[in-house]
């Protein structure tokens, strides 16, 4: 691996840990701020409900119950042939427990895709899902 | 009378001596070929046709068992008598009937259904014996044909008619059956009727409508008359060679074949030319002139000098037509042919009023330089065209797909004028209300309740006749019909893609007591308002989806509440279930672009999961969907024994997931960010190698499709996958979470046929295991595991159309709700037999919840 890709993946490691580290804990004590966290044109997906656009995303979540999230693995990678371009973009994974409301604790997965706008990273599309099984 | 296993009589109270069965001879033959030393004398044989349940699903399975019986013994005699249905089998018995037993025998006494499936008969030999004055299924045939022939009716203008329309369901033959499909009895039949001295004289026409006769030639015993009348309408003639064979010397004026397999073939009627001689008129044409394309438009009436030219230069003579009942032809000169017909008459019912009299255009046909088509029957119509509209057929700006410049460039109307009564309405020509109420009957599956009118005018039965029901007169008037003719044995109406605008017939539905469910998809709703009406009626379910109104909510719940206004008992909406929380129930599969549909299937996805089960297999299967700059790298968070004990099988088997894991968050610094970080597609298909082999469970499989613009693509999907490395074949089985991310991009384009595929290739890869949730163990691999061989093969080559037939088709078979309908059909890979055995067999094991069914 050559030394450009080398730092290219352990700035995307570090990004990784900063984003979601606010970012759940947006979701699950600050959710009117959520929003901010995504780009103005960003695709949301919800156990297979799709919203679009930050406006809708963060109504959508206004309507969730509130929530702990419990972050146990996390994973990304830098996409290199960007389809946004030159930008700089990166395939976050994250997994663990989470408890809303009155639920039961369940496993969820989360992938965002992070793209960089001026200094601040935001989420370009963001896809949860609980594990739970449907029809 | 069941069981008949015990000793029973058969009374028919009819005057006739019982029928009494005690097995003299207990031997039953099933699956044999012979009867070996016993004969099959006079006495009667019981029969039992072993279904074991499997025909419910058919419309009428006795039917179709019997038109399969008579197919086998082809033209012997064969009368069932007390013909009983049974749970799984049906049974029935019949006597003097050896070459039609050695017939059944022949075929190993097995029959082929035209469903497909197929069934075992047993038969046991004189089981009750032969007295005079039993029942007598020739004698009660010539007996009624005798009584029938004293009363000849007139049909069609024609006198002496013998009808013997649906001969079989004659109430005196309620005990036998008497099938004219079987030559033999259309045979005995026309015997009884040629012998008739008495009688014969008299009749001049037959009507042998119904009666699902492949065959007529015992017909051949009336040649050489001339009669009125001979009508085999609704038949199953489906061969023109036979036919012209058959009714060689039998001459009629006219001769009757609508809604036969023949008449719907494409060198009809081009291949019965050679009854040209023997009959002047067919379906009420004359012979000349049976084209298959008949319309009056291109036979009698010539539109240069008949009826009476209206344009705007003498629009105040419009009025002497006020009261005709004749044809008038509309005529819309486009000399481009700019226009096509569907785009014609969009427009042209954009520009009717929706609110006066209902207009049925008929006979449409372009000749090169104008549009023609008949209506009658509307003047109010007509005269608001004429006057208000002056004429003309304005286009919406918004429009654009006319392509001619001039249209598009000139005056944004489209010119047309009239020609009144150019034709009398004759009995065969087109009737709209008689065809639509035909169609509409034809609609209804009788044991779901349930009219299926999607899209309408695709029905065969309006050829030549343009149902619009965006006009809410035309709707109203086809509600009327539905209402009356169902009344309350109707639950479920569905009427997507028919370009319905508005609905406010509610008090028409409202008769209909049982209505609960009614399907308005993909129609041209624009807003709630337009169907507020219906909120009157006590629906349960309501499909809206895909119409303008959908649009106008960004979110699912601001949706959900505004239809609830409306609707406030509604439990199912687009088939979601309203008791979970709106817009939060779990969805199986987001697509953010519909475009992406064919990339989770056989484009990528699919084929790719399935490319990857087999281990050994990877390096030659997944090869093409990886490059030098693809990336690589996985996470296991499979966490082992919480409370049993260390397992150090489980441990071996979770390790060589774990041998390749990353994971960011144990980590104390970024100097491990490259451990584990595969790039390129060698080392990429080094590791998955190594990954054990496994099998997807597809059903489980939940995709969403974040990202589509036809170059690239971002997918996440999750399911659950079983272990199946060869080396643990005897361990326990182990079933895995997975979570797979993919980054593609289109690597080439402008691949295959009409250079229109292109192939795509993976950027960036994550693969995640997981514990399966106690809830996804339960429903793992549920639908029958498939053999591997199948699973390996190549995907079928469907379409995404096919597909949707096919998914339509089974639901319509199943009566199953959509899910659980793709669930089965995806099980058996789009086969449609085996998923249909597939559903009997989990039907039979009470496999499938009553909530699965519509």
């Amino acid at each position: 691996m050559n030394n450009e890709l080398k730092i290219k993946v352990e700035r995307c490691a570090h990004t990784a840990e900063d984003f979601t580290r606010l970012y759940y804990a947006s979701f699950d004590n600050r959710r009117h701020q959520l929003g901010r966290l995504y780009l103005d044109n960003a695709v949301f997906s919800w156990n297979g409900n799709g919203a679009n656009g930050r406006q809708m995303i963060e109504r959508y979540f206004l309507e969730l119950p509130s929530s702990s999230h419990q972050m146990n693995t996390l994973d990304a990678q830098p996409i290199l042939d960007a389809a946004v371009g030159i930008q700089l973009t990166y395939l976050v994974m994250a997994s663990g427990t989470v408890k809303y409301q009155d639920q039961p604790t369940r496993n969820f997965q989360q992938a965002f895709i992070v793209t960089a706008e001026g200094d601040k990273w935001k989420i370009a599309s963001d896809c949860y899902r609980l594990q739970e099984v449907t029809l | 009378m069941d069981p008949r296993s015990q000793r029973y009589v058969l009374n028919f109270s009819d005057g006739s001596l019982p029928i009494q069965v005690d097995y003299p001879d207990p031997r039953i033959f099933r699956n044999c070929s012979t009867y070996g030393d016993r004969v099959p004398g006079l006495s009667w044989n019981e029969f039992s046709i072993h279904h074991l349940g499997q025909l419910e699903y058919l419309e009428n399975p006795k039917q179709v068992i019997l038109e399969a019986i008579f197919d086998v013994i082809d033209g012997e005699e064969f009368y069932p008598v007390a013909y009983e249905c049974g749970p799984r089998a049906d049974k029935f018995v019949a006597r003097a009937c050896k070459p039609a037993i050695d017939k059944l025998f022949a075929q190993k006494l097995c029959l082929r259904l035209s469903s497909g499936a197929t069934v075992d008969i047993s038969v046991q030999f004189g089981v009750a014996a032969n007295r005079s004055k039993q029942i007598s299924p020739p004698l009660l045939i010539s007996q009624e044909v005798s009584r029938l022939m004293e009363r000849l009716e007139v049909h069609s203008g024609v006198r002496g008619v013998l009808n013997l329309s649906n001969f079989g369901a004659n109430p005196r033959f309620k005990n036998i059956v008497v099938s004219l499909a079987n030559v033999a009895t259309l045979k005995h039949v026309c015997n009884s009727i040629y012998h008739n001295d008495e009688h014969f004289s008299a009749v001049n026409g037959f009507i042998f409508a119904n009666n699902h006769m492949k065959s007529v030639d015992p017909l051949k015993l009336f040649g050489d008359i001339e009669f009125g009348l001979l009508d085999l309408s609704e038949n199953k003639i489906g061969s023109s060679v036979r036919l012209c064979r058959e009714l060689k010397r039998v001459r009629a004026k006219e001769l009757k074949l609508a809604n036969n397999p023949i008449t719907k073939g494409p060198k009809y009627p081009n291949n019965i030319k050679a009854l040209q001689g023997n009959f002047s008129m067919v379906d009420g044409i004359p012979y000349d002139k049976l084209h298959k394309t008949y319309t009056p438009l291109n036979y009698d009436i010539d539109l240069e000098s008949d009826g009476i030219r209206i344009d705007w230069t003498n629009k105040s003579k419009l009025a002497d037509f006020e009261h005709s009942e004749d044809w008038h032809a509309f005529l819309v000169p486009d000399p481009m042919h700019a226009l096509t017909e569907t785009y014609l008459f969009r427009l042209f019912f954009l520009t009717a009023n929706q609110f006066l009299s209902e207009i049925y255009p008929c006979y449409y046909k372009f000749d090169g330089k104008e549009h023609i088509f008949l209506v009658r029957n509307c003047f109010e119509q007509i005269a608001y065209l004429v006057h208000s509209c002056n004429l003309e057929i304005p286009i919406p700006v918004t429009m654009t797909n006319v392509e001619d410049p001039d249209v598009c460039m000139g005056p944004r109307t489209i010119p047309f004028y009239l020609r009144m009564n150019v034709s009398r309405f004759k009995l065969h020509h087109v009737d709209p209300q008689e065809r639509i109420t035909k169609c509409i009957q034809k609609c209804y599956v009788a044991q779901n309740q349930l009219l299926k009118m999607s899209d309408f005018q695709a029905n065969e039965g309006l050829k030549g006749l343009w149902v619009h029901m965006g006009s809410t007169r035309i709707l109203n008037n086809i509600l009327t019909i539905i209402s009356r003719q169902f009344m309350s044995n109707c639950s479920e109406i569905r009427l997507c893609n028919n370009n319905i605008f508005r609905i406010d017939a509610a008090r028409v539905l409202s008769r209909m007591g049982s209505l609960r469910a009614l399907d308005l998809g993909h129609n041209w709703i624009n807003d709630l308002e337009d169907i507020k009406a219906l909120g009157e009626l006590p629906l349960k379910s309501l499909r809206l989806h895909g119409n303008p109104l959908c649009r106008k909510y960004g979110l699912p719940n601001d949706y959900i509440q505004a239809v609830k206004k409306i609707f406030p008992q509604l439990t199912t909406l687009d088939g979601v279930d309203l008791s979970s929380k709106p817009g939060q129930a779990p969805q199986k599969n987001f697509l953010c672009d519909i475009g992406a549909y064919e990339l989770v299937g056989d484009v990528f996805l699919s084929n790719y999961l399935r490319e990857f089960e087999q281990a050994d297999m990877r390096a030659n299967r997944l090869m093409k969907y990886y490059t030098e700059d693809s990336i690589f790298t996985m996470t296991c968070n499979y966490v082992m024994g919480r409370s049993q004990s260390f397992n150090a099988q489980l441990f071996k088997r979770i390790s060589k997931y774990t041998k390749h894991s990353r994971d960011i968050k144990k980590w104390s610094d970024y100097t491990k960010a490259t451990n584990e970080f595969h790039v390129g597609l060698m080392e990429i298909i080094g590791v998955l190698m190594e990954l054990p082999s496994i099998v997807h469970d597809f059903l489980s499989v939940q995709t969403d499709v974040m990202h589509y613009n036809g170059q690239s693509a971002v997918i996440h999907v999750t399911g659950l996958m079983r272990d199946d490395s060869p080396t643990t074949h005897n361990q326990a089985e182990l079933y895995l979470a997975f979570t797979r991310n993919f980054v593609l991009k289109v690597d080439k384009q402008g691949l295959g046929f009409g250079k229109k595929a292109c192939r795509w290739k993976i950027t960036n890869d994550h693969l995640s295991i997981m514990n399966p949730s106690r809830k996804q163990l339960e429903g793992a691999f549920k639908v029958c595991p498939l053999p591997k061989d199948r699973l390996m093969a190549p995907a079928s080559e469907d379409s995404l159309d096919a597909k949707s037939h096919k998914l339509i088709l089974f639901q319509q078979l199943t009566g199953l709700t959509s899910p659980w309908c793709t669930r089965i059909v995806e099980s058996a890979e789009w086969d449609f037999e085996r998923a249909t055995k597939m559903f009997l067999e989990m039907k039979e094991n009470r496999e499938i919840p009553e909530l699965a069914f519509i």
